[in-house]
């Protein structure tokens, strides 16, 4: 029982640590052809079926990723003149939170499509995550760019580039981004949600809850959405409910929501406990 | 008379009474203890009643005629009885040292004799008219006769015949004895003359036999066909009870009588007719035909002979007749019918097998003609007669086979002989043929070793007869000869190349076999070891070898350089199980061989048996090439080298398998194995493994093993040496393990790699612990390399940067650790000028952060009655203060540093925003409304420039943040969002919520 415990709060734990973005449906979900990230584990184990050649970069992102990591070995010598292989060695590791090596067998899998003379978007969009991760930000903005400049069709490097966008204050630049991945995915939850915190932070904020409004609620207490929304309805001093959303939000590791949320709900708390004294 | 009779009456009553029984017994005892050879009872017992009639008659005193002729009778009788005991005894000394002359033996009857004969010559004498004088003359002539030489017997018959009454039955005995008398004398006249009167007499029971005599009379007289009528008669007499039978006798001359008499067909007529076995007559008759030159007469009497012996199922007559038949056809140069006959005899032979001596009978009589025909058929060859008579050499070869029926035993004999017969020939096939055939019955049929053997537990050993050692020694004599013939027939050209290789290895073979010690078959081991070899057969020469070597221990030299053609013969066959086992006997001390040669072997071996598994490796067979591989290098008899590459042929599988860690124990297993020289020699395997290490996502097995290798090989020159030197630092950085890092970067120096590629390396671990914000290694290695000149710059370059990420991330700790690390190289003449500028400019700007951030701007006093003058000077003041902002700021601004100009824009705004705030939201207290009105109208106006101001402020933020496309901390303060962002302390996680791409294929839905 006490190891049960131990086991349930590692888990825990660790999902804590990473903004859980799983997706039940391809439908919504604007990356669904290019990254099984948001997949949610059904959706994998029903992909790995359909993609074979992908089991292994499917198993690192069903969380085995030591099975995942076997078998990319055992395909070294198939596939090691594949870019695309030495991509997928980098993103387990990646997943593994291991960012310098995953940044090691990106740059191995830009070194191999350089000897066939190819270019190759997703080692650049990927290697821009890990800038992202190192702090990066202009290499993570240059990567990406460069892995659309190589092909506009991927949806991954705008999205990345977007989420870039809000962080550093680029909020209209953010909102194109997300509006125009909405046409691939209109109900992406991620997606309404990137276009509703836009506006929330480009102070539109009827179109900002009207775009949170559209999230399955289930998206609701993830804890970027949740504490976005909150601002919101802070915003619209709408305090009951931002109160509310946050208080159901899931709880995270990330210290800078954790900390936004944390603030928030102590404004919102006080402005509670002012319309109250207000009333009496 | 009558004293005569006085003495027969006592004699029969001496007899008849006891007394005379038990004294008789008696002197019968005592006569069988006398000396001489033991007679029969019933001589003793007529000798007795010899001598005791002879004592009763001489006790008488003196005698008459009568009782004297009585004497001379018991006297004759006497003769006979010692003659036959004389007789006994002379046959007795036959063979023995003491025989004498034969005279000697018989001297007793001799005296007794002649003394006999002198009482009778006396008696006719002094008795001229006894009455029984024609009696005594034929005693006297049969004593003559049988015991005196016959000088006497004709007088002495002419005598008894002229003295015996006529009329008495005495005289047809005495006529019949003067018949027989002439009959031997060959005065068959005079025999015949007296046979005509013996004849008259039918009744004597010899009647039978004085008509055959009297046949034989004829005969002698050339009167055949009264010869054959006597005979005849004789034939019938014989046959009737009541006369003596003289069967076989006339059978025996009655058929010689037919062939004189020109009545060859009556003769055998008769024998056919009256003999149920005729055929030893017919023989007889045939012979003598043939003796007479008649071929007709002998051809009739053989065919009748068989055909009657075939009709009556009679074999032994057959062989009988076949036997003689050959003999007969030999004299007549019947060779065709001798030859029939001998197939027939071979036939009868093989069904029912023919007695012994007729058996040899056969084998003597076709031994001499085939012996005579395979002279004439070779002769005629050496007497340049090129072709022989195809027909005649299959019928010597045939004898040879049927000789081969009688005498199964010496089949080898008659299989030489054929092989010799067609070898004078000139048929050498043939001739090794018949040889090997020979050869083998002869080794097959050897009971030699079956004799000699060691017997079984529990049995005595069997010690061989002479004649069986005998026969044996003949045996192998022939043998012998077989080994020459074939070894002559080898020298011939006569055989195909592979009968000739085929033959040449029969011979050898058994030749070693049979005489393994000899000085032919010394110079026979190295030819068939050759042949064996030359014919891949590497198992037999390896036999040869190996015989040779057993019995041959002098000869080691030249063993040696058989066995190394042996060995070469299993390296050029890649045979390592065998070569293994040769370098193992070689090793032991076989044939003293040298230890350098053992040693080249060894290694071959090595290679061998490394080839075989690289063979089973490359056929995808892994784990079968892996235990190989590990046999060969946990067996100590392998030289380090082959040891050595089999452990880094284990490490390369396991490696193939994605066994990494396997990889790296046995790939330093074999560099243990080899010397410096062959691990160099491999040393492009074992990078290529490091940097597969590397591709299987291991890096720091990796760096262990590119560190190895470059301790390994430290002092050598490769072009790979700077790339292993890199990986064994880098990837234990990759690792996250800079100890181990720092610890492989000192290699650098100690295996003289480049300078430029260790700055180049140290400059690399720098970057890396920057760029993955790995602090505290940072420190760490900043404080171990801070004096490296290489590096002073970009170390200070890294820290500027970091400055801002950690300004960016509050780590304000680490913020002032940095700027202390900063302050001291702004001053630092190894800092590039431009990166000292970089530093003052943050220096700069925290003085600028310092004087004005947390200053506060826009004070004025809130007074109950509002003090105009005082506030134009507090305001004037807060625009001053401004000015000075704004003044302070403009070097910042020109620096063209964004991270600064960035923050100095933050600042400006602020303060300025702060100012047009407290302005635009100061109400004068204690005047009038319409004042306050005015007063407020008047603030707005003259804020606006202010607020403006704060509106370039952020679009010259913004335009710098475009044009250096920077995302630095204070980005967002050039957003509307920026009140918002600060109150909650916002940061947007895009880090958290980006995404890889997995694939450029896309993922099938």
């Amino acid at each position: 029982m006490k190891k049960l415990l131990i086991l349930i709060i590692f888990i825990t734990g660790c999902s804590q640590y990473k903004i859980e973005t799983d997706l039940s449906s391809s439908k919504e979900d604007v990356l669904s052809n290019e990254s099984f990230l948001r997949y949610s584990s059904d959706r994998i184990e029903k992909a790995m079926v359909q993609n074979k050649e992908l089991s292994a970069i499917a198993h690192c992102h069903n969380g085995s990723i030591e099975k995942g990591q076997e078998i990319l070995k055992t395909e070294l010598d198939k596939r090691k003149n594949q870019a695309d292989y030495w991509n997928q060695v980098g993103t387990c590791f990646y997943l593994n939170h291991q960012f310098v090596k995953a940044e090691y067998f990106y740059q191995l899998s830009l070194q191999t499509a350089s000897k066939n003379k190819t270019a190759y978007a997703p080692a650049h969009n990927n290697l821009g995550v890990i800038y992202l991760r190192q702090r990066h930000f202009e290499s993570a903005y240059t990567e990406f760019n460069k892995a659309l400049k190589i092909n506009k069709r991927f949806q991954t490097p705008r999205y990345n580039l977007a989420h870039l966008y809000l962080q550093f204050g680029q909020n209209e630049k953010g909102l194109n981004e997300f509006k125009y991945l909405s046409r691939t995915a209109a109900q992406d939850p991620g997606i309404l949600a990137g276009i509703a915190i836009s506006y929330t932070l480009l102070n539109d904020l009827k179109k900002a809850l009207s775009y949170f409004s559209k999230i399955p609620r289930k998206f609701l207490s993830r804890p970027d959405v949740a504490t976005h929304y909150a601002m919101a309805l802070y915003q619209s001093k709408n305090y009951e409910q931002a109160f509310l959303i946050l208080k159901n939000r899931q709880p995270t590791q990330i210290r800078s929501i954790r900390r936004t949320g944390n603030i928030l709900l102590k404004l919102i708390e006080k402005e509670l406990e002012s319309q109250k004294l207000a009333k009496r | 008379m009558k004293k005569f009779l006085v003495i027969i009456l006592t004699l029969l009553i001496s007899v008849g009474s006891p007394a005379f029984a038990a004294e008789s017994k008696r002197e019968f005892k005592k006569s069988r203890r006398s000396t001489g050879p033991l007679m029969s009872d019933k001589w003793y017992k007529l000798n007795n009643l010899l001598n005791e009639e002879i004592s009763t008659i001489k006790a008488l005193g003196k005698l008459g005629p009568r009782l004297k002729f009585r004497l001379i009778e018991l006297y004759s009788e006497q003769i006979k009885l010692i003659k036959e005991k004389e007789n006994a005894v002379f046959l007795g000394s036959v063979g023995t040292k003491k025989r004498r002359k034969k005279s000697v033996y018989f001297r007793k009857s001799k005296s007794l004799f002649l003394k006999t004969q002198k009482m009778g010559l006396t008696l006719i004498k002094r008795h001229p008219r006894f009455k029984y004088k024609g009696s005594l003359f034929y005693t006297l002539a049969l004593n003559s006769r049988d015991f005196g030489g016959d000088k006497n017997t004709e007088y002495f018959l002419i005598n008894a015949l002229k003295f015996t009454p006529k009329g008495l039955p005495k005289l047809h005995s005495i006529k019949t004895t003067l018949a027989e008398f002439y009959y031997n004398k060959k005065e068959y006249d005079k025999a015949i003359r007296y046979y005509t009167d013996v004849l008259a007499n039918t009744r004597d029971e010899w009647h039978s036999k004085h008509l055959y005599n009297t046949s034989w009379c004829y005969f002698k007289k050339k009167d055949y066909n009264k010869a054959i009528e006597l005979s005849k008669a004789s034939f019938k007499y014989g046959n009737h009870k009541k006369y003596v039978s003289l069967r076989s006798q006339v059978l025996d001359s009655i058929g010689l009588f037919h062939i004189f008499a020109k009545r060859v067909e009556e003769g055998v007529d008769f024998y056919l007719k009256n003999e149920d076995l005729p055929m030893r007559y017919l023989v007889k008759m045939a012979k003598k035909t043939t003796g007479e030159g008649s071929f007709k007469d002998t051809r009739f009497i053989l065919v009748a002979a068989l055909k009657n012996a075939k009709q009556k199922k009679q074999i032994d007559e057959q062989i009988m007749l076949r036997l003689n038949e050959m003999e007969i056809y030999r004299t007549f140069k019947q060779y065709d019918l001798f030859y029939g006959v001998a197939l027939s005899l071979e036939a009868i032979h093989l069904k029912t097998p023919l007695k012994a001596e007729d058996n040899a009978d056969a084998v003597t009589k076709i031994k001499s003609l085939v012996g005579f025909q395979q002279v004439r058929l070779t002769k005629n060859l050496k007497m340049d007669v090129e072709e022989h008579d195809p027909k005649k050499r299959k019928r010597v070869l045939k004898y040879f086979d049927i000789l081969a029926s009688f005498e199964p035993h010496n089949r080898d004999q008659y299989h030489y002989f054929q092989g010799e017969t067609t070898y004078a020939l000139g048929l050498y096939q043939m001739a090794a043929s018949y040889y090997q055939k020979g050869f083998e019955f002869s080794r097959k049929n050897s009971n030699l070793k079956k004799v000699t053997a060691v017997p079984l537990k529990g049995k005595k050993a069997v010690k061989p007869s002479k004649e069986f050692l005998k026969i044996e020694v003949e045996k192998m004599k022939l043998k012998r000869k077989f080994m020459d013939s074939l070894l002559a027939v080898l020298e011939k050209d006569g055989l195909k190349k592979s009968e000739q290789n085929k033959l040449t290895k029969y011979t050898y073979e058994n030749h070693l076999s049979y005489w393994p010690i000899d000085k032919r078959s010394r110079k026979l081991y190295s030819k068939l070891f050759n042949l064996y070899l030359g014919e891949n057969n590497a198992l037999d020469s390896l036999r040869v070898l190996e015989l040779y070597v057993k019995n041959y221990k002098a000869d080691q030299e030249k063993q040696r350089s058989m066995l190394t053609l042996q060995i070469d013969f299993y390296i050029k066959k890649k045979n390592s199980d065998k070569l293994a086992f040769w370098i193992n006997k070689l090793q032991s001390g076989y044939l003293s061989f040298k230890p350098d040669y053992i040693e080249k072997a060894t290694l071959v071996l090595g290679g061998l048996l490394f080839q075989g598994f690289q063979k089973l490796e490359d056929a995808g067979k892994k784990e079968e090439a892996l235990k190989g591989y590990i046999s060969l290098y946990e067996n100590e008899k392998y030289p380090k080298d082959i040891k050595g590459k089999s452990a880094l042929r284990t490490s390369l599988i396991h490696l193939k398998l994605g066994q990494i860690e396997n990889s790296l124990e046995w790939m330093n297993k074999s560099l243990l194995q080899f010397n410096n020289k062959k691990a160099f020699e491999q040393k492009d395997k074992m990078i290529a493994a490091a940097g597969r290490f590397s591709l299987l996502q291991s890096f720091k097995y990796s760096s262990i093993l590119s560190t190895t290798l470059l301790k390994r090989f430290c002092k050598k020159k490769f072009k790979e040496k700077e790339q292993l030197y890199t990986n064994s630092v880098y990837h234990q950085l990759l690792e996250n393990n800079l100890s181990a890092a720092m610890f492989n970067q000192k290699l650098g120096v100690k295996c003289s790699i480049k300078q430029a590629s260790r700055d180049d390396l140290s400059l690399q671990i720098l970057n890396f612990l920057t760029k993955n914000r790995k602090y505290k290694s940072f420190f760490k290695y900043y404080a171990k390399n801070v004096n490296n000149p290489k590096l002073k710059n970009s170390f200070t370059e890294a820290m500027l940067e970091m400055y801002w990420d950690t300004r960016y991330h509050g780590l304000k700790n680490l913020t002032i650790s940095l700027k202390t690390l900063l302050k001291k190289d702004q001053s630092n003449p190894k800092v590039s000028e431009k990166t000292r500028l970089k530093i003052s400019q943050i220096f700069n700007f925290e003085k600028f952060e310092k004087d004005f951030k947390n200053k506060r701007f826009g004070k004025l006093d809130h007074s109950k009655k509002f003090d105009q003058p005082k506030f134009n000077t507090q305001l004037e003041a807060n625009l001053l203060s401004l000015k000075e902002l704004g003044e302070a700021a403009k070097p910042l601004l020109a620096s063209g540093n964004p991270n600064v100009m960035l923050g100095v824009y933050v600042v400006l705004t602020d303060k300025t925003n702060q100012v047009v705030k407290v302005v635009q939201d100061f109400t004068p207290q204690g005047v009038p409304k319409e004042f306050v009105q005015g007063f407020k109208k008047a603030m707005q106006g003259l804020t606006r420039p202010l607020a403006n101001q704060t509106i370039s402020y952020k679009q010259a933020g913004v335009k710098i943040i475009s044009k250096h496309k920077i995302f630095s901390l204070f980005n967002t303060e050039f957003g509307n969002d920026r009140y918002l962002r600060r109150k909650v302390g916002y940061r947007y996680p895009a880090s958290y919520l980006s995404s890889p791409i997995d694939t450029s294929g896309g993922i099938k839905q």
